[in-house]
Formats: structure tokens, C-alpha cells, sequence
């Protein structure tokens, strides 16, 4: 068997210790994947009260690197969660964050308190990241207007209430409708039912010039029989 | 037994109207499945047409980024407008009690549902991809106009298949005693007639549910082209962007509704000799009514347009040149002379009020009311919003092939139809004639039949 000598044996260590070196991560909380080192990512949420009339709301989604560095030119996602007949998402918008990281998209906030979801679906070196928050809004920045393109060029997205008002009635308009269809061909198809039908109803065709066979009844007679039976 | 308080007792039922009314079902020669043969030649050919369009993408047709509707969503607000007439003209006619309806409901009613049922086919072959159909169902977008005016279709097609399939029950039990339908036929018309008897208790309970049926569905209907002109009219672009959209839709429906049922009541009337039953007076009342909604709808027609030409904004303007002097000119001034100014004419003036001319009178508004959907849905589009040229569209042979194999669809789902169910509502005419003659008995000008101020004749 061979066994190394002291010379073998620290050539041995230092590619031992290139190999490891090679294997293990360079940052703290990076995740290897192979190829490239993929950073995980911090994300923050916030509402940005506009300090002048006409120019929109904001919500501020800051995407940080685990170091601390801004994550720039990436688009992140926001996203309002509501509740009608279930869990439903309406995307507000998409934006880059700029050279600090941050991405605002502009809101019009119709409550106090909004659940929010922003979103980064990550790229080659940077890992996705998505948080949920329920966003404290001012009191008077809630308003009921419909959404105004503001002063810079940036859309509000409304989060009126009469977003999720009006499909509710018109679903409640849409059942009472089914209901009242299906009542009426329910109750109409009961109604037909009851005496059994004859075996030849009043003046049941037996054709008229185009068939050998004619037949005429009178229905009142008809009507006056089966009452007497 | 228990005694049951009866109407009074019904005349002789007319068996020569009843045995009218199965000539369709009994009598097919060699034209009739020469036509059939025809046009399910081109129904199949339309169904290919599709399939090619499914394998091989949206890219067969000639719409673009530019123009991403066209033919097809023309045909869709043709064909459903259709189906409104027909349901306007039976359920109208009946509240109002017109006495000239009796000949015309089960055309009209059939109508509707035939061109609804291929109508509201077209949303899915405008789509990309077909197979996700059914996430308009799990996953369905509340606030969008387009998922209402599914769930609106939906509700106005079972209103549609009720309002048909009801009057038919006791006409069904009236006829199915006649040995020239076959065992099948007879068995069937039974079944379906549900124990149709003529009892009081279940006349009333038709004649409640059909009342309750029409007051519900003319609101119905006129929310499914109201929505179905939100699909334009809730978006900025010039030319669609427009507050009249939703009643000029509507009357356009009716208008181009009346007139196919017009049409479909000449072509049975003459094919099957039903000339004692739908009469020159029907006819002549229909093509009536056809005419003053002509005139609402050029009236519509001109309001839009000198309210857009006036204000001239430069999109407006634009759009309006290309109309009515440049590239779309001969298409908008045809469908103003064959849409309005010549079926007008042909009605009004007594000696062309025959029916070979309303018969060419309801061709022409069919065909210049689909010119018309082509012309609100195609130029608006070619004017470019961003930037860019100005895009171009004209239909493809896979598009035209497909609307044209839908159209035939319709007439083949109207001849089944009436291949299985009696042509006229006998049960209705006979009440109507029925009521006629008790209220003549009565003593008094019976006030059933309606005088028309444009010269009716006796």
C-alpha cells in the first residue's frame, strides 16, 4: 500500500483545500446552483403619501441584496389581494427599481389598510422573493375618485370599493335571473303533468288532403266526457 | 269526480292549419335535401376551415397587431343581433297582444335560437388558444366586460331555448296523432308534449309562464347587446369610444333581427305554401315594423356621426374621411343605400310592397347590417394609437370560409328544426282565432286587429 510522504500528503491538503474552496459559497446566504452564485434577496413595502396635488399616491418596494446592496433594473411586482367568493389577486402594476432599489407604482387607496403583495421573480443572480403585507394607509390620503392619470405621466390603479361592488350585483342579478328561468320552465313542466293523456286529444290531425285519413273532434264534447267519467 | 272550471268550449280545431303546420316535417323532396347536402357542405367546410385555424394559429387569418378583430367579431354581433329580433318579435308581439302574431312567433322563435346557438360559437373561435376556454370558468377575470358578456349570452340562451321549447307543448300534443310523422316522430311529440291536455288549469299555467318569459327576456336581450357594445364602446380608442353605443347596438339588432325573420318567414311561406297562414297582413306588419326601426337606426346612425364630425377632434375627423370619402366609402354608402334607403322604399311605396319586395327589402338590410358591424369594427382599429402606419385588414379564405360555413350552420339548424317541429304555432293561432270570434260574438267592433296608418288592406 502506498502511503504518502509529508510531500505528498500537503500537496494532497492544498488540493484538498482548492477543492473545498471551489465547493463552498463566497457570501454568506448565497445559494449555489452550479454555474453561478445566485444572491437571496430582502424585500420591503411601504406607502409614499404624495406631498403635491396631482401627483399620485405611492407604493415603495425596496429590493435589497442579503449584503445590503440595491438590487437595480429588476421588475417587481404589486399586487392587491381581495376577497370576493374567494382569494382573488388584481395586479396594480410593474415597476424597475432604480438605483437604490426602489420601483413605486402609483395607487389609489380607497381604505386604511390595504393587503399588498410585491413580488421579484428573480433572474440568473438574484433569488425571487415575494411578501405579503397589510399596508397602513393615511386617512386622508383614502379617497373615492376615479383613478387620474397623474402630473408625471404615472396611472393610478383604483381600489374602489365599486370595483368589487358592481360584479357582486351583477352576479346577484345574473342567479335571481337563472332562478326565476328554471322556476318558471319547472313550474310550467309541473303543470303539464296531471291527468294522463288520452289516448287521441280533441281534434288530433290525421291530415287534411295530403293523408287518406281525417279526423275532426269536437273538443268541447271531448271536455264533457271526461268530466262525466 | 271533482268539477273543474273550464274556459268555454273551444270550436272545431282547424285540422287544415294543423296539417299546415307539419308540411315541413313530412314533406322533404329532392330540393330540400338538395339544399341540406349544400349547405352542410359548406358547414363542413367551415368546420375544416377552423380545425386548419387550430393547428396552424391565428396566423391564417389576416388580423394583426394592428387590426386584432375582424370578421369574426363582426359576425358575432351580427348573428347574436339576429337572435335578438327573433326573440323581440315573439315576446313583443305577445305582450302586446297583436293578433297578427300567431304565424310568425315559432319562425321568429326558432330564428333566435338558431342564430344564437352559432352566434355565441364565435367568441371561442376568435381565440387563440380554444382549450383554455375553461378557465373563463375557474379563473374568471369579475371586472371584465368580456366575462359578463359570456355569463349574459349564457342566461339569454337558456331564456332563448325556453321560450322556444314551451309553446311547443301543446302544439306537439295537438299533432302527434298524425300518422304521416312516422312511430318515432309520434313517440317523441308525445314525450315531449309532457301530458298536454288542453285543461284550463294548464292553459293558464302556459300562458303565465310565457308572459312572465317575454317580459323577462326583453330586458335580457337588451343587456346582451348593451354589454356586447361595452366591449368597444369601455375603451378610448376614436371611433369606438362612444356613448350612443349601446342603444345604436341594440336597435341595430332589432332592426337586422326583424329582417331575418322576415326573410325566413317568406322563404317557409313560399316554399311550403303557407301563404292562407302567414299572410300578405303579417308580412306587411312586420316589414312595418322593420321600417321604423330602419329609420331609429339611421336616425342613430346620422346623430353619431354629425356629433363627431361637428366636435371634429383630429382622430374623429380622420376616421370620418376614411368613412365617408376615401378608403371606406364604398362600403359606407352601400350599406346606407342597401341598408337603409332601399328597403325603406321598398316597403313604404305600395306597389313595391309585395312580397317578392320585402323579401329583397330583408336581404338587403341582412346583408348591409353585417357590412355595417364590419365597418364599426375594422376602420376604428386601422388608425394607430402609438404610432406607426395606418394598418390595413382584409379577410382571409380561412376566415371567410369559416363565417360562411357558420352561416349555412344557421340555415341547416333552422331546417332541422322545422324537419322535426310544426312550422306554425297552432295552439296560437287557434286561441287568436278563438278569441276573434268570441269577441265578435260578444257584439262590438272587435278591437284585435290593429289598423296600420300606411294603408292597410282587408
Amino acid at each position: 500500500m502506498y502511503v504518502p510522504g509529508l510531500r505528498g500528503m500537503v500537496i494532497l491538503l492544498a488540493l484538498g483545500v482548492f477543492f473545498l474552496g471551489l465547493a463552498a459559497p463566497t457570501r454568506v446566504g448565497a445559494t449555489h446552483r452550479g454555474e453561478g452564485i445566485i444572491d437571496a434577496t430582502s424585500l420591503e413595502l411601504a406607502f409614499e403619501r404624495s406631498a403635491q396635488r396631482g401627483i399620485a399616491d405611492r407604493l415603495v418596494a425596496r429590493l435589497l441584496a442579503v449584503d445590503g446592496a440595491p438590487v437595480v433594473g429588476v421588475e417587481v411586482e404589486f399586487v392587491r389581494e381581495i376577497d370576493f367568493l374567494g382569494p382573488r389577486r388584481v395586479l396594480l402594476g410593474r415597476a424597475v427599481t432604480d438605483t437604490a432599489g426602489v420601483a413605486r407604482v402609483a395607487v389609489v387607496p380607497t381604505s386604511t389598510d390595504e393587503r399588498i403583495l410585491v413580488r421579484f421573480r428573480g433572474n440568473e443572480h438574484f433569488e425571487a422573493i415575494e411578501r405579503v403585507e397589510v399596508v397602513a394607509i393615511p386617512a386622508e390620503s383614502v379617497r373615492h375618485e376615479p383613478a387620474r392619470h397623474s402630473a408625471d405621466g404615472g396611472t393610478g390603479a383604483s381600489l374602489r370599493p365599486i370595483a368589487n361592488v358592481m360584479p357582486a350585483l351583477l352576479a346577484t342579478a345574473t342567479a335571481i335571473i337563472w332562478l326565476v328561468l328554471i322556476g318558471l320552465a319547472g313550474m310550467t313542466v309541473r303543470a303539464m303533468r296531471g291527468d294522463p293523456l288520452p289516448a287521441r286529444l280533441p281534434g288530433m290531425t290525421g291530415g287534411s288532403g295530403e293523408s287518406p285519413r281525417t279526423a275532426t273532434r269536437d273538443g268541447s264534447t271531448v271536455e264533457k266526457r271526461r268530466s262525466g267519467t | 269526480m271533482t268539477t273543474i272550471a273550464r274556459l268555454p268550449a273551444r270550436p272545431a280545431p282547424d285540422t287544415e292549419l294543423r296539417s299546415a303546420a307539419l308540411r315541413p316535417v313530412v314533406l322533404a323532396g329532392r330540393r330540400f335535401w338538395g339544399l341540406a347536402i349544400l349547405l352542410a357542405v359548406a358547414a363542413l367546410g367551415g368546420v375544416g376551415a377552423y380545425a386548419y385555424q387550430v393547428t396552424n394559429g391565428l396566423a391564417v387569418t389576416n388580423l394583426s397587431d394592428d387590426v386584432f378583430w375582424g370578421l369574426y367579431e363582426a359576425t358575432l354581433v351580427t348573428f347574436i343581433g339576429f337572435s335578438y329580433g327573433g326573440a323581440l318579435v315573439s315576446a313583443v308581439l305577445r305582450l302586446t297582444n297583436a293578433s297578427w302574431r300567431g304565424p310568425l312567433s315559432r319562425i321568429a322563435e326558432g330564428t333566435a335560437l338558431a342564430t344564437l346557438l352559432v352566434g355565441a360559437l364565435f367568441p371561442i373561435i376568435h381565440l387563440g388558444r380554444p382549450e383554455r376556454l375553461w378557465e373563463l370558468f375557474v379563473r374568471p377575470q369579475i371586472q371584465s366586460p368580456i366575462f359578463w358578456d359570456m355569463v349574459a349570452i349564457l342566461t339569454y340562451l337558456v331564456a332563448t331555448v325556453i321560450l322556444f321549447s314551451l309553446p311547443l307543448i301543446p302544439d306537439l300534443a295537438a299533432t302527434r296523432g298524425d300518422p304521416r310523422l312516422g312511430r318515432w316522430r309520434q313517440r317523441a311529440y308525445a314525450v315531449l308534449s309532457l301530458g298536454w291536455s288542453g285543461l284550463h288549469r294548464q292553459r293558464v299555467s302556459l300562458r303565465r309562464a310565457l308572459t312572465a318569459l317575454a317580459i323577462l327576456i326583453i330586458p335580457m336581450a337588451v343587456i346582451v347587446h348593451t354589454v356586447l357594445s361595452y366591449t368597444f364602446s369601455l375603451t378610448s380608442r376614436p371611433g369606438w369610444h362612444s356613448t350612443i353605443f349601446g342603444p345604436y347596438f341594440v336597435i341595430g339588432a332589432i332592426y337586422s333581427g326583424v329582417a331575418i325573420v322576415l326573410l325566413t318567414a317568406l322563404v317557409y311561406r313560399r316554399a311550403y305554401a303557407l301563404q292562407r297562414w302567414i299572410d300578405d297582413r303579417a308580412l306587411r306588419n312586420l316589414a312595418f315594423v322593420m321600417v321604423a326601426l330602419g329609420i331609429a337606426y339611421g336616425y342613430s346612425t346620422f346623430s353619431e356621426l354629425t356629433v363627431e364630425g361637428f366636435v371634429g377632434t383630429e382622430a374623429s375627423v380622420e376616421l370620418l374621411y376614411g368613412l365617408m370619402l376615401e378608403r371606406y366609402a364604398p362600403a359606407f354608402w352601400g350599406f346606407i343605400a342597401l341598408g337603409l334607403v332601399i328597403p325603406i322604399t321598398l316597403v313604404v311605396v305600395p306597389w313595391t310592397r309585395s312580397p317578392a319586395g320585402m323579401g329583397i327589402a330583408s336581404v338587403c338590410v341582412v346583408l348591409a347590417m353585417f357590412l355595417k358591424r364590419l365597418l364599426i369594427v375594422v376602420p376604428p382599429q386601422t388608425r394607430p394609437i402609438v404610432g406607426g402606419e395606418a394598418g390595413s385588414y382584409f379577410p382571409s379564405v380561412v376566415e371567410f370560409l369559416i363565417v360562411t360555413g357558420a352561416a349555412a350552420g344557421i340555415a341547416l339548424i333552422l331546417m332541422a328544426i322545422f324537419r322535426f317541429v310544426p312550422v306554425l304555432a297552432v295552439d296560437e293561432i287557434e286561441e287568436i282565432e278563438h278569441e276573434a270570434s268570441e269577441a265578435a260574438a260578444a257584439g262590438g267592433r272587435a278591437m284585435t286587429r290593429p289598423e296600420i296608418a300606411l294603408g292597410e288592406v282587408h
